[in-house]
């Protein structure tokens, strides 16, 4: 018998409530999702451009249901070892010199004695099945590689992992996994089929908005709102790394920090890198910028 | 999976013909995506965009998909307005489909609309083209609030940013006036 997920929520609207009180304006269609993924116990899939708050989705469910997250960076080259878990050689060597200095000589008892669970290092799957009640976020899975998203789908599947020195380890309850991609490789379809699927767009002027409004009740509304147009806008060029949402909230801190009550070209100029990340695009909306100010008078 | 002896078949039935209607868009959900779908169908409210919402989580995979998606919903679901199924005679005679008339008893026969007459017949025994008419009863008794309400109104399905892919002509070309199965 699977593993139980590990919480559940009554409804759509308790999900989009509890990231609500986490600050996370969500979708309904990502409240959907989220629940059920939290129902079915099935992974969650968030796909998106970058910035658009992927994995922020992780950190304010986490935060909400009250129970830790553990987070898997995934980058090029990330082994089976960083991600489930290593056994402490350091340690197992000092072990042994400990037991012969007893006067063990039985080579079988001194493996024994090594091959134990304190003796294992536990990376995040590992530590987050362990804990069953958690939240696993498997951050820009798209950067692995097949056989990595291989082993994921293994232990997806069944939530338990093999240790052959000490057997099968299986989650008590399902956590629940979060898995992010900025596509910059396609995952495999049998990992997608696994999951429950949401594109997370960016938002419209009025979520971005209130998006805005809750992280930095400071700023004042009209202040807000050009703010929010203006990167609406700058997405529209067709730059190279358009700015996300956590860019929007970078530029309207900036802006706030600056005491800057006013849009024009001289307060934004110091600030462009701010949420521009790519040289070539502040250039480009620095010769955009007469343009889109008088837009949004 | 036990739960989903909650779904009475013909409901079943119609709600599997929309994985038809997806792969006739070159969509395939895996097996296993289709019982979470129905899992899922268990635990969301049938009615506003949760229905859409749910069955597009779970059955789609990736953001290209969406709009396949949206075109297999609006032709399987986007039907299920009053107009387009026989509402007077069909909610009048529903509660005689009773054992006795499941047999064929009672001179009530008459009476059956086309589309109770296919509800007593094996889904083998349907056409393609009958199946779909079954489905799309069914999945407007089950819940009838789903679709394209009319023009300005407050359900889903229109206007900019509403959750529902946008409505489709029916049959006749004409838009759906409004919902009355429900009341």
């Amino acid at each position: 018998m699977d593993p139980r997920p590990a919480f559940t929520l009554e409804s759509p609207e308790a999900v989009a409530a509890l990231l609500e009180r986490g600050r996370y304006v969500a979708e309904e269609g990502l409240a959907v999702a989220i629940f059920l993924a939290l129902r079915l116990g099935r992974p969650i899939l968030l796909e998106g451009e970058p910035g658009v708050g992927k994995t922020e989705v992780a950190r304010v469910l986490a935060e909400g249901l009250g129970v830790p997250l553990v987070r898997l960076q995934c980058y090029e080259g990330l082994e089976l070892e960083q991600a489930l878990y290593e056994w402490d050689h350091a340690r197992q060597l000092l072990e042994i010199r400990l037991l012969e200095s007893m006067g063990e000589k039985d080579p079988a008892r001194l493996r024994a004695g090594v091959y134990r669970e304190e003796f294992l290092l536990k990376r995040p799957i590992l530590k987050a099945l362990e804990l069953g009640e958690a939240v696993l976020l498997i951050d820009e899975v798209d950067r692995t590689d097949e056989a990595f998203e291989a082993f994921l789908l293994e232990v997806l599947a069944d939530f338990q992992v093999t240790i052959p020195e000490i057997g099968t380890l299986k989650a008590k309850a399902r956590p629940l996994v979060v898995l992010t991609s900025n596509r910059t490789r396609e995952l495999h379809d049998a990992l997608r089929r696994r999951c429950v699927f949401y594109w997370i767009d960016y938002p419209s002027l009025e979520k971005e908005l209130r998006i805005v409004r809750a992280r930095l009740p400071e700023l004042p509304e009209a202040m807000a709102r050009k703010v929010v147009a203006l990167v609406q806008q700058t997405r529209k060029l067709g730059l190279l790394k358009p700015p996300g949402v956590a860019e929007t909230l970078d530029l309207a801190a900036s802006l706030l920090a600056l005491g800057v009550e006013d849009l024009t070209s001289e307060a934004l100029e110091p600030v462009l890198g701010s949420f521009l990340k790519a040289r070539e695009d502040a250039e480009k909306v620095r010769r955009a910028l007469g343009e889109l100010l008088s837009a949004l008078a | 999976m036990t739960e989903l002896r909650v779904l009475e078949t013909p409901l079943l039935r119609g709600l599997l013909g929309f994985v038809e209607a997806l792969r006739a868009e070159g969509l395939s959900p895996g097996q296993d995506q289709v019982q979470a779908w129905l899992q899922g169908l268990l635990s969301v409210p049938w009615e506003g965009g949760s229905f859409y919402l749910a069955s597009r989580a779970l059955l789609v995979g990736r953001k290209e998909d969406y709009t396949a998606f949206d075109r297999a919903f609006r032709r399987y679901f986007g039907w299920l307005r009053p107009e387009f199924l026989p509402q007077q005679k069909a909610l009048g005679s529903l509660p005689l489909l009773g054992q006795a008339e499941a047999e064929g008893e009672g001179a009530l026969r008459g009476a059956y609309s086309p589309l109770e007459r296919l509800l007593k017949r094996p889904l083998e025994s349907l056409t393609p083209g009958e199946a779909l008419v079954l489905a799309r009863f069914l999945l407007a008794l089950a819940f009838p609030r789903l679709g394209t309400p009319p023009e300005g109104g407050a359900g889903p399905g229109r206007g900019k940013g509403s959750l529902y892919p946008p409505p489709c002509a029916g049959p006749s070309g004409r838009e759906g006036r409004s919902w009355t199965l429900a009341s």
